[in-house]
């Protein structure tokens, strides 16, 4: 096998760091390498015996910025190291690469990470999320030592190969793009100390995914930058034109103490949705039991108008059933799906969730839920072991390791309390399961929606409160539990979407 | 019933028919789906079981060839003669 190139743009001001990962490379088991770096200063810092040899060494490079724009030749190597030197490699990482290569002809491979503690791996693996676009857009979790053959360096243009980390974020972003074949390695080939892990995944240069972003075309034009909820600045989606929306609200027309205040739910949900949200461009079909409430519903619901749409349901309650009905009751492109106990705060919610719907690979998508007391109802689900709401009853806004609520991200599924879809896509996978009346059928449908090869979406970026809940049994039976496994199974275990460290 | 109101009334069956339709379309492709999705699982468990069968196959080869399982095969002859003999 031909050569393997390294460069590295990222040298730390931390001399320990930078000579591990030095050495970690000149120790590499394969010398079948070559090391471009730009060290920016942190060279002077270290010792002088470990500098000359260094400086000495025939497969180590010194330029700079400059010399790398005009004389740097992409097409001597047939594969492109990107490395960071905070990160220790595996002693056999050239080896590994090469057999990755063989067997599966990547053109972009990334690996899981090991945590470094007092100098010493731990016992303990930063299991690196699946390529994920979205993710991808707002947080840069590819870094350490990304590997890109050198024909898709190739197809960059001049300007894009003037500099290593444009280099490195346009590749990635055509790879991604282009659908072209993203390798993840599933066990450390690197590792890094946890200190820096959590500042890197919690400090991403936004201007420069911003810049990756928009020049990729990736995003489109209906692209904000936001406030991330622990302060970081993430891209949030909006719909680029004015869409008609149906937003589809199971109830039994109960009521339940919010903020100290018996509450009528339906009456609640509604009149938040119509004093809160910025587009006007919504119906809500409201399903509703038949009963003494039903009544008094039909007349309190009137002062909408058209806008809201009073469906009866006269048989025993399924939610999955309810929510088929009020669609086949409904009109516009794009369904939402509400519990009625929920409660707006963001007014932009629903242009943002839209605002994904545009793209053609995106099934469903759905925001952060909080608790009355602004702890996590949910923020999408993790199939590990079985499905559940991730982050549940935990702080909402605080810095995490991995970044776990910081940007938008793909999910193995969404809790139907609040989930956007485009109508096409809800018949084309039969709408939720009737079997499932009571749990579970978000699950199935977010699954039926990722067989047909389109992404589930969590946003942190549209926030709502959910009063959890009256609109169901929470109680999960075997039949259920052994419904969804006789479905899907097979997907249960392992979660891909999310990486986390415990 | 006047022509018009009777018309109406066919209208207002026939929408109750399409959404009754409409319905049971939803729920013959989740059907279809889902049990595509179950082809899949029982797949998925079939190959497990597979190569969870081809390992312990693995392993009773690896003990029969061990030589403790040898040693007590040839500890245990007189019995296994003894047990012939009675069955005889």
């Amino acid at each position: 096998m031909e050569t393997v190139h390294f460069l590295s743009y990222r040298c730390p001001g931390d001399k320990d760091a930078f000579e591990e990962a030095a050495e970690s490379l000149l120790n590499q088991k394969n010398k079948n390498w070559e090391w471009t770096l730009i060290p920016e200063g942190v060279l002077k810092n270290t010792s002088e015996l470990f500098r000359k040899k260094l400086i000495s060494h025939p497969n180590v490079n010194f330029v700079t910025e400059l010399d790398f724009a005009e004389k740097f030749d992409f097409s001597k190597n047939w594969a492109y190291v990107f490395f960071d030197t905070n990160f220790k490699l595996d002693s056999d990482f050239v080896d590994q690469i090469e057999i990755h290569h063989k067997a599966f002809q990547f053109d972009l491979l990334y690996s899981d990470v090991g945590i470094l503690g007092n100098g010493k791996l731990q016992n303990k693996i930063w299991r690196r999320p699946k390529r994920d676009l979205e993710r991808l857009s707002n947080s840069d979790y590819l870094f350490g030592a990304l590997v890109v053959t050198q024909k898709n360096i190739d197809q960059l243009s001049k300007d894009c190969k003037k500099n290593m980390w444009l280099v490195e974020q346009h590749a990635t972003f055509a790879i991604i793009a282009g659908n072209r074949n993203v390798h993840h390695v599933f066990e450390p080939l690197i590792s890094a100390s946890k200190e820096y892990l959590f500042e890197k995944t919690n400090n991403v240069d936004h201007d420069r995914l911003e810049i990756a972003a928009n020049s990729s075309s990736v995003q489109g034009k209906g692209v904000v930058r936001a406030l991330g909820p622990t302060g970081n600045w993430a891209l949030r989606r909006m719909a680029k034109e004015k869409k008609t929306i149906s937003i589809v609200i199971p109830t039994r027309g109960d009521k339940k103490r919010i903020w100290g205040i018996e509450t009528d739910l339906i009456e609640n949900v509604i009149k938040s949705l119509f004093e809160k949200t910025s587009t006007e461009e919504f119906e809500v079909v409201v399903v509703h039991d038949v009963n003494d409430a039903y009544i008094e519903h039909a007349s309190s619901l009137a002062q909408y108008g058209d806008r809201v749409k009073l469906v009866p349901f006269e048989k025993s309650f399924n939610f999955s059933e309810k929510c088929n009905i009020g669609v086949l009751n409904s009109s516009a492109e794009f369904l939402v799906f509400l519990n009625d106990d929920i409660e707006v705060i963001d007014s932009w919610w629903l242009d943002h969730l839209v605002g994904y719907l545009e793209s053609k690979t995106v099934g469903a998508v759905g925001p952060v839920l909080l608790l009355d007391n602004g702890l996590v109802q949910s923020a999408g689900h993790i199939n590990q072991p079985l499905p559940a709401n991730y982050y549940s009853r935990k702080q909402f806004g605080l810095k995490s390791f991995p970044e776990a609520l910081d940007v938008p991200c793909e999910v193995s599924g969404l809790t139907a309390a609040c989930l956007a879809v485009r109508r096409k896509i809800f018949h084309e996978v039969g709408g939720f399961c009737e079997d499932l009346p009571n749990n579970f059928n978000d699950v199935d449908f977010c699954m039926k929606i990722q067989e047909t090869g389109r992404s589930i979406i969590w946003t942190p970026l549209a926030k709502l409160y959910h009063f959890e809940t009256t609109t169901r049994d929470t109680m999960v039976t075997e039949e259920e539990t052994e419904f969804i496994r006789d479905r899907w199974g097979r997907t249960f275990g392992v979660d891909l979407h999310r990486s986390r460290i415990d | 019933m006047t022509e018009a109101e009777e018309q109406t009334e066919q209208v207002a069956q026939l929408v109750l028919r399409i959404s009754l339709l409409e319905r049971q379309v939803l729920q013959a492709k989740d059907q279809i789906i889902g049990d595509y999705a179950h082809i899949a699982e029982l797949s998925h468990r079939l190959t497990i079981t597979q190569v969870n069968n081809e390992k312990l196959r693995e392993e009773i080869k690896r003990v029969h060839s061990s030589t403790a399982w040898r040693l007590g095969r040839l500890i245990l002859s007189p019995v296994r003669l003894l047990k012939l003999f009675n069955k005889i």
